[in-house]
């Protein structure tokens, strides 16, 4: 292929991608114009730049490359003001988009969200008092906040969820409930940010019921996290609701999160704590692992945290300081000064050897079938736990017998597909066998906790005796005491 | 493609019906759905056919005495010799079976809504109100948006809203105490052809669907035995702004994938005449 059709190809596949012409239109609104007039008509790729003034919008920016640029002249920029009557500043679906230069308050819902947008720039917007987040970028990739100042959120001034790729710079956030907040979001960047005066400052932590479920290698530094002691008045039945006051840096199920060079001070009830997603909320979703693992601690400055703790975190650690673990979760590690305050479980040195960029282990959740040796046989499997054999359109053995806590293994040696589905006669149940079809050489595992006769069948060969009625039969396990 | 009753139709032979009744779900779209049912225990359609097919309280059927039947019908011995590698009778399995029904359910697509064609950029597609209904779908004061995501407007996951009912939902299938009263997201695609709504068929209306959520769902009921969502809540909006999102959920309507009813089947049963008429709109319970 010759160099210049390659040329063309690359010309044309970003003139798709970004959808805008080399040189963008610009739109300008003045003041007592509305904006999402503009918006409606600006084609893909428009700037709409925004003259100082009151405007009472709600915008929706859903075609592509959209950029809503504040006029800033001064102190006067451009006023987005719900008046407490609307419901968000803006929501934004088109990727990428764009804003900045813009004040942005009193709003029921949220200042700005951008939601499964691809590439997120949000910058020099001042936030206050806009419903339950300052800017919301859920579900969202290739995201930069930075420059905004955020005030008096009810829920977290800038709150990244279930995204990929995010930078939280450069902003001044106070006075909200939640400062900053990663969730189940990998890959973020949170540095340079001055956080004080909030409910607690910044948090990287899993949620359930959510899609993603993960919140990986968040790294949080060179931040200011100072004196978040406010009282939290979020929506007390709300998650959020429940912080206590006087958190300067959290980890609550996040993996592989590293905390350094922030200053910390201040912080009444812990400085820096890593705790895992309470039980109470994790047990709604058991795919999601609750525990915060491989978190690093690095040097941190830390001092005068811990000093008054919440009466309810007082209680549960006994102690607070600097730097609280509640004693779960793996590989989690710190590099305080000494004279740094412990509380809760004393965590293990970093050290030298480790490195905050070491290989992540996979997620442990959820059986993942596309882990399995590609030549499974009856007899490497034989060797790790009792096996049913579906092979000549039958189980063997048709009956087992095994103790509680064993895993099955069924694997299938027969040219034709079955399954593994609980049932009775020939009437399917839902539990606790529900293989996918397998087809020669897959295998299905469950691991048998209760004891108990487990009926089963083939739901295509139920027309079949060999293939239902078959039965693992569950005895008590072998206590210690117990003989072979 | 649903049946447009509260709960799914007993089976007359036997008179028993289920301990939980549960509302039919649509078939539109079940192609991009990860898993099937309101408690979403079937790993794909061909699994989840075999549930109704063989449930004493549903269809009844003996797979046997089934694929007899089949097998005893000339037609069918063809259509499946045609469609399937394996020759002659051998062809009308089970699994077969299972393999031509989810194949027909994944032709059942919905995705040209007045809705998608404003997204697509026909700009005069939705109405003004229906705009507005779509801006308070995606807002964080209603965050409806959270759990319907666009563009299949479901997510693949069980959640509690707090519906009033015994049904254990997932924790029937895992045992999972704390997912009691868990079921599945819904899709809204052509929400306003599937009256009555939830997983029990116990609100017959959109307007009472968008009443239940505004007032905080299961939260506000009391509802204790179901963790409900941290999403759900109640949220304030004006009566017109109600209307405006129900304006908005009947602009996903598309039935224009809805397939033509034969006039006969090669078993001879009478083809019900529900099939060939129009979408049931919102039958109460």
């Amino acid at each position: 292929m010759n160099t210049r059709l390659i040329s063309v190809f690359v010309w044309s596949l970003g003139f798709a991608v970004l959808g805008t012409p080399s040189r963008a239109d610009v739109i300008r609104v003045a003041s007592g114009e509305s904006i999402a007039a503009a918006i409606e008509v600006a084609p893909a790729g428009s700037v709409i730049e925004v003259e100082p003034g009151l405007y009472h919008e709600a915008l929706i920016v859903d075609r592509g490359g959209i950029t809503l640029r504040g006029l800033v002249r001064g102190s006067q920029r451009p006023v987005l003001d719900g008046k407490g009557e609307l419901n968000d500043g803006v929501i934004a679906t088109g990727s990428p988009f764009a804003m900045t230069g813009f004040e942005i308050r009193h709003y029921k819902g949220n200042g700005v969200t951008t939601q499964g947008v691809d590439g997120v720039f949000l910058s020099d917007l001042v936030v206050d008092d806009a419903g339950l987040y300052g800017v919301y970028p859920v579900q969202s990739r290739n995201i930069e906040v930075t420059h905004c100042t955020i005030t008096r959120i009810r829920d977290a001034g800038i709150y990244v969820g279930e995204s990929n790729r995010a930078l939280v710079a450069y902003n001044e956030v106070h006075r909200n409930v939640a400062g900053i907040e990663i969730e189940n979001t990998n890959d973020a960047l949170v540095h340079d940010n001055l956080v004080y005066d909030n409910t607690a400052g910044i948090l990287a932590f899993v949620l359930p019921g959510k899609v993603q479920k993960e919140g990986l290698r968040t790294r949080i530094f060179r931040n200011w996290s100072l004196r978040n002691n406010r009282e939290n008045f979020g929506d007390p039945d709300s998650i959020v609701g429940a912080l206590p006051y006087g958190l300067g840096l959290m980890v609550m199920g996040a993996d592989d999160t590293v905390l350094e060079d922030n200053w910390v001070k201040d912080n009444v009830t812990a400085g820096i704590s890593i705790v895992r997603l309470a039980e109470s909320d994790s047990a709604k979703d058991p795919a999601l692992e609750p525990f915060s693992d491989r978190t690093r601690v690095g040097f941190n400055f830390v001092s005068g945290n811990g000093l008054a703790p919440h009466p309810e975190v007082l209680e549960v650690y006994g102690a607070s300081g600097d730097l609280v673990w509640d004693g779960t979760g793996a590989d989690n590690c710190e590099d305080l000064p000494d004279q740094a305050v412990r509380g809760g479980e004393p965590l293990e040195r970093c050290g030298e050897s480790e490195s905050p960029g070491k290989a992540v282990a996979p997620s442990a959740a959820g059986e993942n079938r596309a882990t399995l040796p590609a030549a499974t046989t009856y007899e490497a499997l034989a060797a790790e736990g009792p096996v049913v054999r579906i092979r000549g359109m039958r189980f063997e053995p048709h009956v087992l017998k095994i103790r509680a806590g064993e895993t099955v293994t069924w694997i299938n040696e027969d040219a034709v597909s079955h399954t593994v589905t609980s049932g009775s006669g020939t009437q399917p149940t839902s539990a606790p066998l529900g293989s996918e079809f397998l087809f020669r050489g897959d295998t299905y595992s469950h691991t048998f906790v209760q004891p108990g006769d487990y009926e089963y069948l083939c739901l295509p060969h139920l027309d079949q005796a060999p293939m239902r009625g078959a039965q693992v039969k569950v005895a008590e396990p072998i206590t210690e005491s117990g003989v072979h | 493609m649903t049946d447009g009753r509260r709960t799914a139709l007993p089976l007359d032979a036997h008179g028993s019906v289920p301990s939980f009744p549960r509302n039919t779900p649509t078939l539109y779209n079940v192609a991009l759905r990860e898993r099937l049912f309101w408690d979403r225990r079937a790993p794909s359609l061909e699994v989840q056919a075999f549930g109704p097919l063989f449930s004493p309280v549903e269809m009844g059927a003996d797979p046997t005495a089934l694929l007899a039947r089949l097998r005893g019908t000339p037609e069918y011995v063809r259509l499946f010799d045609e469609a399937f590698d394996e020759a002659g009778e051998v062809a009308v399995s089970l699994e077969n079976l299972a393999s031509a029904l989810a194949s027909f359910e994944r032709t059942l697509v919905s995705a040209d809504s007045r809705y998608d064609r404003w997204a697509s950029g026909e700009r005069d597609a939705l109405d003004a109100a229906e705009l507005r209904g779509l801006q308070l779908f995606r807002s964080l004061n209603t965050r409806c948006f959270e759990c319907h995501r666009p563009p299949t407007f479901d997510t693949p996951l069980a959640l509690g809203i707090g519906v009033v009912s015994d049904d254990p939902g997932v924790a029937g299938v895992t045992g999972n105490r704390a997912r009691f009263g868990h079921f599945a997201v819904p899709s809204l695609r052509n929400v306003a052809q599937t009256a009555p709504y939830m997983h029990d068929g116990s609100i017959g209306t959109l307007e009472e669907v968008v009443d239940f959520y505004r007032k905080g769902g299961g939260r506000s009921l009391g509802v204790e035995r179901v963790r409900v969502n941290s999403h759900i809540r109640a949220f304030d909006i004006a009566d017109s702004e109600a209307a405006d999102l129900v304006a908005f959920l009947r602009a996903l309507t598309d039935e224009s994938g809805r397939p033509v009813a034969p006039d006969a089947v090669p078993s001879g049963l009478v083809v019900p005449s529900a099939m060939s008429a129009s979408g049931v709109e919102e039958v109460r319970p």
